[in-house]
Formats: structure tokens, C-alpha cells, sequence
């Protein structure tokens, strides 16, 4: 198991996995993501303290909300494009 | 098998995960900055003196109006009378009408003095003139253009091939014979002297009225050569690269006589006579001795 993930991490950077994440940032930011993620932000920010807030809790507050925030079509289409991949890869190798 | 698809449905969901949270460190780094340096209380907008936020300029979506709730109408513009016909016109039509109806701008006065050649060109048998200008307003409305008028342009190029038969070395070919003869005659009746009044071609010196001196002197300026297309002297410096010495020497032969003092810097030829005398360019060149 640990040699696939190896070699499924080394072909992810081949540039497919940065494409990936350009894809995905397009999709959030079209569907109005990343703006409700801001206000989520903006208020987590205005609950606590102003100015002593890090990244790091910012971080912590923010993440799961914006999990479950993702709109399920974003997250059937990479899954999709992912698991297409995936399956192509380990099926070479397999052979 | 079944096994590698729940292993392959983990890991892409373990991926996806990851990014996402990509994308949200994002947003999370980009707001985290924009408070540290102060700018993100400014994206809720300023308030107002009453206190209200952004009341005093609403956004304003409704047909017909304008984000700021102006009344959009380009088609309005100012109608204004003509004091001198009484007419109605657009803001933008006046000040050349205007110019053309009470008669005192540049343009009116070059029509009105137009007008005036043309009805004395004719005859008098026009008749009323004062209808001709109620009409004539407005076609001369159509002049307010930025190349000029039509007629002028003709006017322009009359003038320019005038001038350029005028020009130097028109043989008898170009210009009107009259002309030609007429130089040539005031040319030979003073021969023997130097210099002479030039006789004007359309406002042009022509280089026949020049005296031997003066041909003399223009010669050793430049270069000289009779062009073929145009059949003037060309004007260069006496270096011309275009011309060769060759043609210079010869074109000194022709228009001067054999017996010429020809520049240093281009020929070995050595004057004979001190007197130069003048040909006409119409005839041969002769030798004088």
C-alpha cells in the first residue's frame, strides 16, 4: 500500500495535482466560496481578539466551516477527475 | 478489485480534502493580512454623517435611471433661436450656423466673395439673390468639415502645375509657348549684358531669366542635372551621389558653352574667355569663341 501512495504522490507531481488546485480555486470562486469564507473570517475576526489574531487560529475556527460550505456538484467533479486518474495510474501498473 | 476501489475512493477524498483546505489557507492568509495592515474595516463601507451606512447615495437600479438615479436621456439638448433668421437649431449646430448667417466669420466671407465672382461670372440673369442665400445656408452648413471644401482643393492644385511648368528646364514642351517666347525675347535683347530684370512666370523666377553670372554662380552651387521625369535642374549639393560627375560636366557644356570655368572640386576644364554667354535652353548650344 505504501509503495502505491509513493508512487501515486511522484505522479501527482508530475503537474496534475496543481492543475487540480487551479481548477478547484476557479470553481469556489465562482460559485461564491471563497466570499462566504471571507465573511467567516471577518466575523471570527470581530468575535475575538483584532489584533492578536493569527493565522493559526484564524485556521482552526474557519476550516471545517468551509469544508461543509463546498457545494457538492465542486466536490463531485474533482472527485470524479481524481478517482479517473487514480484508477488509470494504478491500472498501468498493475499491468 | 474491490478492495483497490475503496482504497482509490479514500485516497481521492483524502486529496480533495487537502485541497480544500488549500483553497481556504488561501482565503485565510489573504484576510488574515488585510487586517494586519489595516485595510479590512474599509470594505464594509464609510458612514454617513447620519450615521446611516452609505444612505445619502443609494444604488439605484430601476429603468430609466442611472446608478445614481439621474434621468438618462442623451438625446436632450439644448434648442436655441437664431436671432438674425428665427430659426430653431441644436446647441451643437449654432455657432457654425451662426458664423454663416450673420456673415462674420473667416468662412462666410470667402462664400460671400465666392458668390459675388460667380454671379458676376454669369451675367447678372441669376436672379434674386436673396433667395440664394436663404438656400445656400444650409448647403454651406455641409463646409464645417475638417479637410476644407472641395472647391478649394481644385483651387490648390491649379495652381501647383502652374507653378511647376514654370519651373526650371520646361524646354518648349510644358509651359505655354507664350511664356517661353517671351523670355526668351526679353533674354535676347540682352545678351551682351550681365544681369537683367527676371521676368516672372506664375510668381516663379524662371532659370532662363537669370543672367550668365547668375547661371554662372547657381552652376557652381549644385549639382544641376536635368532630371528625366521632371525635366528640372536637380538642386543637391555639387557631391549629389545620384548624378555623376559625367553628367554635370555635360550638362555644364550644354547650358554654358564650351568656353565655362567649371568647379574645381568636379572637372579639369579650363576657362578659355572670361566672358560666359548666355543660350537659350529652346535652341543648341553654340560656341562662342
Amino acid at each position: 500500500m505504501k509503495e502505491e501512495d509513493v508512487l501515486t504522490a511522484k505522479m501527482i507531481e508530475s503537474g496534475e495535482l496543481n492543475r487540480w488546485k487551479e481548477l478547484l480555486r476557479l470553481r469556489l470562486t465562482e460559485c461564491g466560496w471563497r466570499d462566504q469564507v471571507r465573511l467567516l473570517c471577518r466575523d471570527a475576526i470581530k468575535q475575538g481578539n483584532l489584533e492578536e489574531m493569527t493565522v493559526d487560529q484564524l485556521n482552526n475556527e474557519v476550516t471545517p466551516k468551509a469544508r461543509q460550505l463546498v457545494p457538492d456538484a465542486v466536490k463531485i467533479e474533482l472527485l470524479t477527475k481524481i478517482k479517473t486518474f487514480l484508477q488509470e495510474n494504478t491500472l498501468q501498473e498493475s499491468q | 478489485m474491490i478492495n483497490m476501489d475503496e482504497l482509490i475512493n479514500q485516497l481521492s477524498a483524502t486529496i480533495l480534502d487537502d485541497l480544500i483546505d488549500d483553497a481556504s489557507l488561501g482565503v485565510i492568509f489573504g484576510v488574515h493580512r488585510s487586517n494586519k495592515l489595516g485595510y479590512l474595516a474599509i470594505e464594509d463601507g464609510f458612514k454617513d454623517n447620519n450615521g446611516e451606512h452609505s444612505e445619502g447615495h443609494p444604488i439605484v437600479i430601476a429603468p430609466n435611471m442611472d446608478v445614481f438615479g439621474q434621468v438618462a436621456i442623451k438625446n436632450k439638448q439644448h434648442e436655441c433661436i437664431c436671432p438674425s433668421c428665427n430659426r430653431t437649431l441644436a446647441a451643437s449646430r449654432f455657432a457654425p450656423h451662426l458664423e454663416k448667417c450673420m456673415g462674420m466669420g473667416r468662412n462666410s466671407s470667402r462664400i460671400a466673395s465666392r458668390r459675388i465672382a460667380n454671379s458676376s461670372k454669369e451675367g447678372n440673369g441669376n436672379g434674386n439673390i436673396a433667395s440664394g442665400t436663404g438656400v445656400s445656408d444650409d448647403d454651406d452648413d455641409a463646409d464645417w468639415t475638417f479637410g476644407g471644401s472641395e472647391k478649394k482643393r481644385k483651387r490648390k492644385d491649379k495652381h501647383s502645375t502652374k507653378k511647376k511648368n514654370s519651373r526650371v528646364k520646361n524646354g518648349g514642351a510644358a509651359a505655354s509657348t507664350a511664356v517661353s517666347d517671351s523670355a526668351y525675347n526679353s533674354l535676347e535683347g540682352n545678351i551682351s549684358s550681365g544681369e537683367q530684370a527676371a521676368p516672372v512666370v506664375n510668381g516663379a523666377p524662371t532659370f532662363e531669366s537669370f543672367g550668365a553670372a547668375e547661371k554662372k554662380t547657381l552652376l557652381l552651387q549644385i549639382c544641376g542635372v536635368v532630371s528625366e521625369h521632371t525635366g528640372k535642374l536637380c538642386t543637391r549639393t555639387l557631391r549629389c551621389p545620384q548624378h555623376s560627375e559625367e553628367q554635370r560636366r555635360n550638362i555644364r557644356l550644354a547650358l554654358l558653352g564650351q568656353n565655362y570655368e567649371h568647379n574645381q572640386v568636379i572637372g579639369t576644364y579650363i576657362k578659355q574667355n572670361e566672358e560666359v554667354k548666355f543660350f537659350s535652353i529652346t535652341f543648341k548650344s553654340q560656341n562662342f569663341e
